[in-house]
């Protein structure tokens, strides 16, 4: 069983703290929500645990070794990342960004064997956006780029995948979609850690949530028992609607205060 | 063969026969089938010397030159994934050009001439020694380029002032002639200063490719593929002072190869930052030497110098290209 353990991570950036003793543990197999109101810290956490930020204090050990003891590709074939907003700077075709994804396994000057090719191939058939193959991707809109860049992390083929708001920009369907695409990366035996901020989502994705607020991390475990109405109160500041519908589980937001000022 | 490669094959060919066409061009006129028997024989009639001694270095060296620049364009614009970026804004060219003025306006020149390229390299190597600090402690692509104009404007203004307080019209006129970019009269020692410090440049920035590809969707998504993002930089921009640097060491600044060959190039070619740099290299080499064959038809008075063509040629298609690729660019 592989695993990625971020332990005690603490950063400070000038004299901010942006993060203070947050610790982590994803195991293959299951899809973690990192979940928490803006500016709690969650992006922060992902780049730390990438490698992207280092912390002030605080290790991140993939499968027992420190990530910065190992070497930069190979770190980047256990862990992808899909980053918020996925900018792109040149009008490259979806391919040829996708192709990027291969580039972990890729020396400076290898050219890309059969096997990349297939991996690029399914990944692009997996995220919906094989018909966008030829399209520069500055032409394409939010939703099938937001797709484009999801087939590029999971050509990577990383057991690891960590997704900063994967959902953000992406209707409904595909929404749901991409949600499936990382469950069924997670239970296929890989691993996942998603920032989402539709609660819903959250409680019908994943395996388990970890719950952000000011740089801390509040409290983790099973999605029922961190979107418990004490949290959402004290956290998000909100109180929620929950049903059920074919086996499934709702939730939708209301503002707390509303409901505090009817009673008083 | 791949696409790729016939089109790296054609640029080449064109390429070489342009070489050509300037070997046999010029006061005297030498048919091509001589040309060849000149460079190999070891004769000493006045068209064997023609060719190995006067034209030769000047066509070795305008290849040299115009591959330095295209390449370091194509690579620093890939780096800092701005279509407006060359060795120009980042300063190199003009504390480059700053380093050669001093030499002329000291009098080291009249010394001896090889100062003119020494200090015009050190200029170089001072400005990519500060670069590389300041990108070491802020990465952000906004910084180096904002530095990269401040350094230019400062050179410029030591320049002007340097010409300002000249006592001799004869030097001013020698600094701006510098100034303007020649290939005239180089000889076989140019190209052997030159030559190490453009190979060398090349080497650092040839194997960049991959990391230029993986910058296309953002610093931090290139450094999760496993892009060591820091060496990258310094690659490429110690790279480009080195080329770029020895090349305005021995020809003076030829502006708008560095800006316009990479854009040619992407809507030639390709849009991949990778599939950029070697036809940039082969391009900018093609446009130098047909750019200096350019110079060299008769004029009245003083012969054209290959800055001026190059600008003239270049400034009107860089605008051409980017109200042509504006859409895509966005």
């Amino acid at each position: 069983m592989t695993s990625l353990i971020a332990e005690g991570i603490s950063l400070n950036i000038k004299t901010a703290r942006i993060l203070d003793d947050v610790s982590l543990r994803v195991k293959s197999g299951e899809i973690i929500g990192l979940i928490g109101p803006n500016g709690a810290g969650k992006s922060s956490l992902l780049k730390c645990i990438l490698g992207l930020n280092a912390p002030t204090s605080g290790q991140v050990m993939l499968d027992g070794i420190d990530i910065n003891n190992m070497d930069l590709k190979e770190r980047a074939r256990q862990m992808a990342y899909a980053a918020q907003g996925a900018p792109a700077h040149w009008p490259l075709t979806a391919l040829s960004t996708v192709n990027l994804g291969r580039v972990p396994h890729l020396s400076p000057w290898q050219e890309m064997s059969a096997e990349d090719k297939l991996a690029v191939a399914d990944a692009m058939e997996l995220a919906d956006c094989t018909h966008l193959r030829g399209r520069s991707i500055t032409t394409l809109s939010g939703g099938e780029r937001a797709r484009v860049m999801l087939a590029r992390v999971m050509a990577t083929g990383a057991p690891f995948i960590l997704a900063d708001e994967p959902v953000a920009s992406l209707d409904p369907a595909h929404q749901l979609q991409v949600m499936d695409i990382l469950r069924g990366h997670a239970h296929g035996g890989g691993a996942c850690l998603v920032v989402l901020h539709d609660l819903s989502l959250a409680q019908r994705y994943c395996d388990r949530l970890a719950l952000m607020d000011g740089g801390k991390m509040i409290a983790q475990g099973a999605t029922s028992s961190i979107l418990s109405d004490g949290y959402l109160a004290d956290v998000f500041g909100i109180k929620v609607s929950r049903w059920e519908n074919s086996g499934q589980s709702f939730i939708a937001p209301h503002k707390l205060n509303e409901h505090t000022k009817n009673q008083t | 063969m791949s696409r790729y490669h016939i089109q790296m094959a054609a640029l080449s060919i064109l390429t070489i026969l342009a070489a050509l066409m300037s070997l046999s061009y010029g006061r005297t006129d030498i048919p091509m089938v001589d040309i060849l028997g000149a460079i190999f024989s070891s004769g000493d009639d006045t068209i064997n010397i023609i060719v190995r001694e006067l034209r030769l270095p000047r066509v070795i060296l305008g290849i040299l030159v115009g591959a330095s620049l295209g390449l370091s364009g194509a690579a620093l614009q890939g780096v800092l994934r701005n279509p407006l970026a060359d060795p120009g804004v980042i300063g190199v060219t003009a504390s480059a050009s700053l380093g050669a003025v001093l030499a002329i306006h000291l009098g080291l020149a009249s010394l001896w001439p090889m100062f003119v390229p020494v200090l015009a390299m050190t200029g170089a190597m001072i400005t990519t020694a500060f670069l590389l600090y300041v990108s070491n402690r802020d990465t952000s692509v906004l910084t180096l380029i904002l530095i990269g104009i401040g350094i230019s404007s400062l050179a410029v203004a030591i320049i002007s002032l340097i010409m300002n307080m000249s006592a001799t019209p004869m030097s001013i006129r020698d600094m701006i002639m510098w100034m303007l970019g020649s290939l005239e009269n180089r000889t076989t020692t140019d190209v052997i200063l030159a030559l190490p410090f453009i190979l060398l440049g090349w080497v650092a920035v040839m194997g960049t490719g991959q990391g230029l590809n993986a910058l296309s969707v953002g610093e931090e998504s290139a450094a999760t593929m496993g892009i060591n993002i820091k060496q990258l930089k310094m690659r490429v921009v110690i790279g480009s002072a080195l080329s770029v640097g020895a090349a305005v060491a021995v020809c003076g600044s030829i502006g708008f190869v560095g800006l316009v060959v990479p854009h040619m190039v992407r809507g030639l070619i390709s849009q991949e930052p990778s599939r950029i740099l070697l036809p940039s290299a082969i391009l900018g080499a093609l446009v130098i030497t047909l750019a200096d064959i350019l110079t060299r038809l008769p004029t009245p008075g003083t012969p054209l110098r290959l800055g001026v063509v190059t600008a003239l040629i270049g400034a009107p298609a860089f605008i051409y290209i980017i109200l042509k690729t504006r859409d895509s660019m966005r």
